[in-house]
């Protein structure tokens, strides 16, 4: 069974189906801009926030991305879609792809509306590599859609649901948090040689969290998502 | 099994009683830079060996958890579920005693020290490990789960412990298991409390597993006659 | 008369925990064969079923499909089975040509596009085609379920109650389909009307507190003599 053609239908699936309910899209777009009135409530008296600028980014996209990956399955388990797709000949790893890509394009895309409205928000700029924070936040994004399109396909079996997936979501991602916020940061405040050292390790780290998570799902989706 | 876990819960113990006497009555007080007296140092006597400890059982955790999920026998899930918790208690008792000595040393109950903040997280992904496990009835599906979980967990820890060492301008690092530079009776000390430490843990462990295995019989005869 | 069964159990059993669901279940059925499984709820049938269907994996015993072990290649054993349940196992939001498409392509159907014209077709559900399954009424759904376990041709067919909740014009529907396909189909029913599943099987099973207790060549049996037999295997249960 060719896998390309199953990981492309289950992501297809899920952009028919969330591009005519627009569920989760427009639920994660609400909450970060919430987030943001919060920020700027919060630090409203202060003139500059770059030095922790990419901090508050990163928060307000994990939590974001709590919504999204719940709705994922939803609607897979509700139905009983998942049987179905149980059913078929498709492996189980390939459910994780096509799953944690659809998750991926999704954050993508609401994080593609956000970040450009923040730097104008809070009168941000990025002093660094423009390229190098995009590769940036898509590391950080596979990260955060790999270890959440697991632990979330785990969650959605238990009686908490969706309400499980962030206690056992944000601390397992917490290094992911801290390498992201480390590397965002740094990029935005323009920093260099000595100065930029710590993004450097973020930015292994995030590359070694992705590799390691994406083949330990790999090798461990089938216990997860079967009986 | 009784007679293994009493013999081993006895010689832990008395070696943890001859390490802790060694500590206080035989090794020479520890000395800073400035030459003053530090007696609180003593803690470290206690502190790494349950740190220490702790990493391990995690290490047995997921090593069990691992092994249920290719043989499907459930006492490899009373075993990992042991291992965990003696994790996390000894992982308490990190913080607890990590945050005695901060108090003793610079007159304050936290500092964002790298490892005593790693453990914290650690503390908050296990904590996870038991809302999962209470959340899952099935027992099957709990123990799969779990197991899936304690191997993330434990890949993810060293992942915490460098992702924390990246932030910029954290407290220098204090507990170090550098105690390799210690004079002859210290190490001694130190040893003679370590072993132990993991031979009285290796009883507990062991003990909780007997209990795990106890309780699980006296549900399914209470389910046969019970009704 | 071909050598190897469709349908092979031997002493099949599971456990959840301590709890015995099933247990030694043994059966086997030749290609071509339809079993309706009988027994009171909680019995074992749907465990058995989804155990069959390669869903969950059995504790004790084996099973096989043309031969097949299904732990051994699931998913071969996968590409030639279809369930129909009270679940439809159909995407609400997408519209019924989209839920086929998608099926299609997980199971590696060919020429895809004329196999769902053709079964749109045979539902009756052409004039629907691009309607989304949350506007359908119960008996359409299952009406599309039925195209959507058919789509990959299957061998073997597993019908979980599949008459629960059909209006009339959908069990004609379901019904004329089924007659379409009863030549070299494998089936097992599971039913609680003993009057349809006697009609259309070859073998009948009870199953209770998951032992088989009756299991027979459907051949001489008529509906009193069966209903007898019901009450006695199956103690204080109508």
């Amino acid at each position: 069974m060719p896998a390309g053609r199953q990981i492309a239908a289950i992501i297809k699936k899920d952009i028919i189906a969330e591009l005519r309910t627009k569920e989760m899209v427009v639920s994660m777009l609400l909450f970060i801009l919430l987030i943001m009135v919060a920020f700027r409530s919060a630090f409203g008296e202060l003139g500059d926030i770059s030095d922790f600028a990419g901090g508050l980014l990163w928060i307000a996209f994990l939590f974001t991305s709590l919504l999204g990956l719940n709705r994922s399955f939803v609607h897979e388990k509700d139905e009983s879609c998942l049987e179905g797709l149980l059913l078929s000949p498709v492996d189980r790893p390939n459910i994780f792809f096509g799953k944690m890509l659809g998750n991926l394009i999704f954050l993508s895309a609401v994080e593609l509306v956000a970040i450009p409205l923040y730097i104008a928000l809070f009168n941000l700029t990025i002093k660094g590599s423009i390229p190098l924070f995009i590769a940036a936040v898509l590391l950080s994004n596979i990260g955060i859609c790999t270890i959440g399109t697991l632990l979330s396909t785990i969650s959605i079996n238990t009686k908490l649901r969706d309400m499980l997936l962030p206690l056992i979501f944000l601390p397992l991602s917490s290094p992911l948090l801290i390498a992201a916020v480390v590397t965002t940061n740094k990029i935005m405040n323009g920093a260099a040689g000595q100065a930029f050292e710590p993004a450097v390790g973020a930015i292994k780290l995030l590359l070694a969290y992705d590799i390691i998570f994406l083949l330990l799902a790999y090798a461990l989706y089938d216990f997860v998502i079967g009986e | 099994m009784k007679k293994a876990i009493t013999a081993l819960l006895f010689a832990g113990g008395a070696l943890l009683l001859t390490g802790l006497a060694l500590a206080f009555l035989v090794a020479p007080m520890a000395v800073n830079q400035k030459g003053v007296e530090i007696f609180s140092q003593k803690i470290f006597y206690f502190h790494v060996p349950v740190s220490e400890t702790s990493l391990l059982a995690f290490v047995l955790g997921a090593v069990f958890g691992a092994m249920f999920l290719v043989n499907k026998n459930p006492k490899y899930d009373f075993l990992s579920l042991a291992a965990v918790e003696i994790g996390f208690v000894f992982g308490l008792l990190v913080e607890w005693t990590g945050v005695i000595w901060t108090r003793a040393e610079w007159g304050v109950w936290w500092t964002w020290e790298p490892r005593l903040t790693s453990y914290f997280i650690l503390m908050l992904m296990y904590a996870g490990y038991f809302v999962l496990r209470s959340s899952v009835n099935e027992e099957s599906a709990k123990a799969r789960f779990s197991a899936v979980y304690s191997i993330v967990a434990a890949v993810n820890a060293p992942l915490t412990f460098f992702a924390i060492r990246l932030i910029p301008s954290v407290h220098p690092v204090v507990f170090d298991s550098s105690g390799a530079h210690m004079e002859a009776s210290m190490l001694a000390a130190f040893l003679v409390s370590m072993s132990g430490m993991l031979i009285f843990s290796t009883a507990l462990l062991l003990l909780r597993y007997q209990l795990q295995t106890a309780r699980e019989e006296l549900d399914y005869l209470k389910n046969e006659f019970g009704g | 008369m071909s050598a190897v069964p469709e349908i092979e159990v031997k002493n099949l059993s599971k456990f959840f925990g301590k709890r015995k669901v099933l247990d030694k279940v043994s059966f086997s059925l030749e290609k071509g064969g339809f079993i309706s499984l009988f027994g009171p709820n909680g019995a074992g049938k749907t465990t058995l079923i989804k155990i069959i269907s390669t869903l969950m994996a059995p504790s004790e015993g084996e099973v096989r499909l043309a031969g097949v072990d299904p732990r051994k290649d699931s998913a071969a054993v996968r590409a030639r089975i279809g369930l129909i349940s009270h679940n439809p196992l159909l995407y609400m939001d997408l519209s019924a040509e989209e839920n086929l498409r998608f099926y299609g392509a997980m199971y590696g159907v060919e020429k895809l596009a004329p196999r769902v014209n053709d079964l749109l077709d045979r539902v009756e559900l052409t004039h629907r085609r691009y309607d989304l399954v949350r506007t359908f009424s119960k008996g359409m759904i299952q009406r599309l379920a039925i195209a959507r376990a058919l789509l990959h041709a299957p061998s073997v067919l597993f019908l979980d109650e599949p008459h629960n909740g059909l209006d009339p014009h959908a069990v004609e529907i379901f019904e004329n389909l089924l007659d379409g396909i009863r030549k070299d189909h494998t089936f097992i029913m599971i039913t609680h009307n003993i009057e349809r599943g006697l009609e259309l099987c070859s073998k009948a099973m009870i199953l209770y507190n998951g032992r088989v207790v009756f299991h027979h060549d459907r051949e001489g049996i008529d509906i009193d003599t069966f209903r007898e037999i019901y009450r006695e295997r199956v103690r204080g249960d109508a």
